[in-house]
């Protein structure tokens, strides 16, 4: 049986340092039908990011070594990845955390632990 | 003391005898101008002082000065020219000499002055202290003296034996004061000297309290600095423990909040029937994991609500929230779990004018003020939730039939982690930090909570937020709770 050719999916690039978080990031973005890299943490995210230019990053913040904060900070200074909409997911309940994202230049900020529905429509709003 | 004392008699003793010795020297003086005046002057001439005197002359003289001048003490007498010849003396010898070292004292009485020197005469084997006066001799109507009389006196004779008059009964005298004066000073000086060791003492105790204050002064500065060292080192010890205490609510926050991510995350798939069509009973299972999870998880969130309360580091967002609509949105929320309980459910809302602060926390607070009255109210009871203004505060009751709180709980509801013992009596679940966050919440507002329960009857919260309290809205506010 041939499939239908359809338009290539968007690739959404998933980064956290949580093996069962990473797995249920990526299964819930497959299953809403987008291709998902998988990154362990802030430099690997980094490195795929500038050399899969993928339609949109959501990254845990809080890694060891390159945080997702960072991580933003420098996709934001690249000139490839400098439009790239990015999801930071955290843990930690401050508000200030979530102004710490703005600055360093997230598009969208998601608490955990989040609700599967809310994050694919934050995702699918982004690629709109 | 008495050393003293004798130095002082010592020196008026010497000064009397001065005195003394001057006068009776004086007296001797006038006694040789009284032998002149009163006896000599008429008798003596020119002829006298011109040339030594010898014959029927001189015998008349030795008889004229025998007669009225000779007396005891009166060593000699001389006539002597003013060129220093002796032309008379009662001394025979003497007469025709002319002794050059009485040549001064000759021509300073010739001058007009009382001459008196003392020197040293031999008298057979023994030496004379000698007091020798000087006068001049003038007759009447001559410009110019005749001459010189000297009169020579035994001095111990005339002139100590004076003084001694004078000075033994001063000296009798001084030794009577003396003793008098120590009889009566010794006390005194005594008394003086005792109030004088006594102040001494005083100084001396005095100085032995400065210098143990001294002492203690320096040892409480160092006790100070000491202590001040260890404040100072309490407070880094606990900017240190709050710095820790940050990072640890921060650290729980994540390591609580990811494994639940998980848990919760993957229980959404299943129950979502992602891995399968789920049978009732492991739906059933799944939905209880589901619900104490999501227990965990608020948990999790007051736990922190409370901790960031604590530190003052609640952040109020800063909105124009219509409380009437907020409690409207409430009530409705909770309707499924009163109608569970065939509770009596209603909502009395007034319009009441708009407040700032934050909607998501004052949300927070009616949902906890009206589960807790669905909580503890038996079912068939009533909760009624009403709102009202004043023109300065809008108001929201939340009354109950329920359990009530016992009047000894009261003071402690707001307390954290605490709960009513009509609350543990009746195994009703819950944390006791409800009502902790509606006050931190109200308190972050500058608003108050009231509570008036009767045990058995039920329950009425009262909250009264402030409508000028939050007048920039633009402003994210830090409000200690």
């Amino acid at each position: 049986m041939i499939e239908p050719v359809s338009a290539p999916r968007p690739v959404v690039l998933v980064a956290d340092d949580d093996e069962d978080i990473l797995q249920l990031l990526t299964f819930l973005l497959e299953s809403a039908r987008y291709d998902v890299v998988q990154a362990r943490d802030g430099e690997e995210a980094l490195r795929l990011a500038l050399d899969l230019l993928p339609s949109l990053a959501v990254l845990d913040a809080m890694m060891p070594g390159l945080d997702g904060f960072e991580v933003t900070r420098r996709l934001r200074s690249e000139g490839s990845t400098r439009h790239m909409p990015v999801i930071l997911l955290t843990a930690r309940a401050q508000a200030s955390d979530v102004s710490r994202g703005i600055a360093a230049g997230a598009d969208d900020y998601v608490k955990k632990p989040f609700d599967a529905r809310d994050l694919k429509d934050r995702v699918e709003r982004l690629l709109a | 003391m008495a050393a003293a004392l004798l130095f002082a008699a010592g020196a008026i003793l010497w000064f009397v005898d001065q005195r003394a010795t001057a006068q009776a020297e004086s007296q001797a003086v006038s006694r040789t101008h009284f032998i002149i005046d009163a006896l000599l002057a008429g008798e003596l001439t020119q002829n006298d002082f011109s040339r030594p005197i010898s014959g029927r002359r001189r015998t008349h003289l030795d008889d004229l000065f025998q007669r009225t001048v000779a007396s005891e003490g009166i060593v000699r007498m001389n006539l002597i020219a003013p060129d220093g010849l002796i032309t008379y003396s009662t001394e025979p010898s003497l007469i025709g000499r002319r002794p050059r070292h009485e040549l001064n004292s000759v021509q300073a009485a010739l001058g007009g002055q009382g001459v008196r020197t003392i020197s040293h005469v031999q008298d057979g084997d023994r030496s004379i202290k000698v007091l020798e006066t000087y006068l001049s001799v003038s007759t009447t109507g001559a410009s110019r003296p005749l001459g010189v009389f000297e009169l020579d006196q035994d001095y111990d004779e005339r002139v100590s034996a004076q003084a001694n008059k004078t000075v033994l009964p001063v000296a009798g005298f001084m030794l009577v004061a003396l003793l008098v004066l120590c009889g009566a000073l010794v006390p005194v000086l005594r008394r003086v000297t005792a109030a004088v060791e006594e102040r001494n003492r005083r100084l001396v105790e005095q100085a032995r309290k400065l210098e143990l204050s001294l002492s203690s002064a320096q040892e409480a500065r160092s006790e100070a600095e000491s202590a001040r060292g260890a404040l100072a080192e309490q407070n880094k010890r606990l900017r240190e423990l709050d710095r820790l205490k940050d990072e640890f609510l921060s650290l729980v926050s994540h390591e609580l909040r990811t494994p639940l991510t998980s848990i919760r995350g993957y229980l959404e798939l299943v129950l979502d029937d992602e891995a399968g069509e789920l049978n009732p009973e492991q739906r059933r299972f799944l939905e209880a994991v589901e619900r104490n999870s999501g227990r965990l998880l608020r948990l999790v969130g007051d736990l922190l609500f409370v901790a960031q309360a604590d530190a003052g580091r609640l952040s109020l967002e800063q909105e124009q929230v219509d409380v009437s609509s907020l409690a409207a949105d409430c009530v409705e929320g909770a309707r499924p779990a009163a109608n569970e309980k065939a509770i009596e459910f209603s909502l009395l809302a007034t319009p009441v004018p708009a407040l700032v602060g934050d909607r998501g926390r004052l949300t927070q607070v009616l949902d906890n003020l009206i589960s807790n009255a669905l909580k503890f109210t038996p079912e068939g009871g009533t909760v009624h939730v009403r709102t009202f203004s004043d023109g300065e505060h809008v108001a929201v009751e939340v009354s109950d039939t329920g359990i009530g709180v016992p009047p000894a709980d009261q003071p402690r509801l707001f307390e954290r982690f605490f709960r009513s013992s009509a609350a543990y009596d009746q195994a009703i679940p819950g944390t006791g930090l409800g009502l902790a966050i509606v006050k931190a919440i109200v308190e972050a507002h500058r608003g108050r909570i009231t509570v008036d329960s009767h045990e058995g009857q039920g329950t009425t919260f009262r909250i009264e937020l402030p409508l000028a309290a939050n007048s920039n809205p633009a402003e994210t506010m830090e409000v200690a709770a």
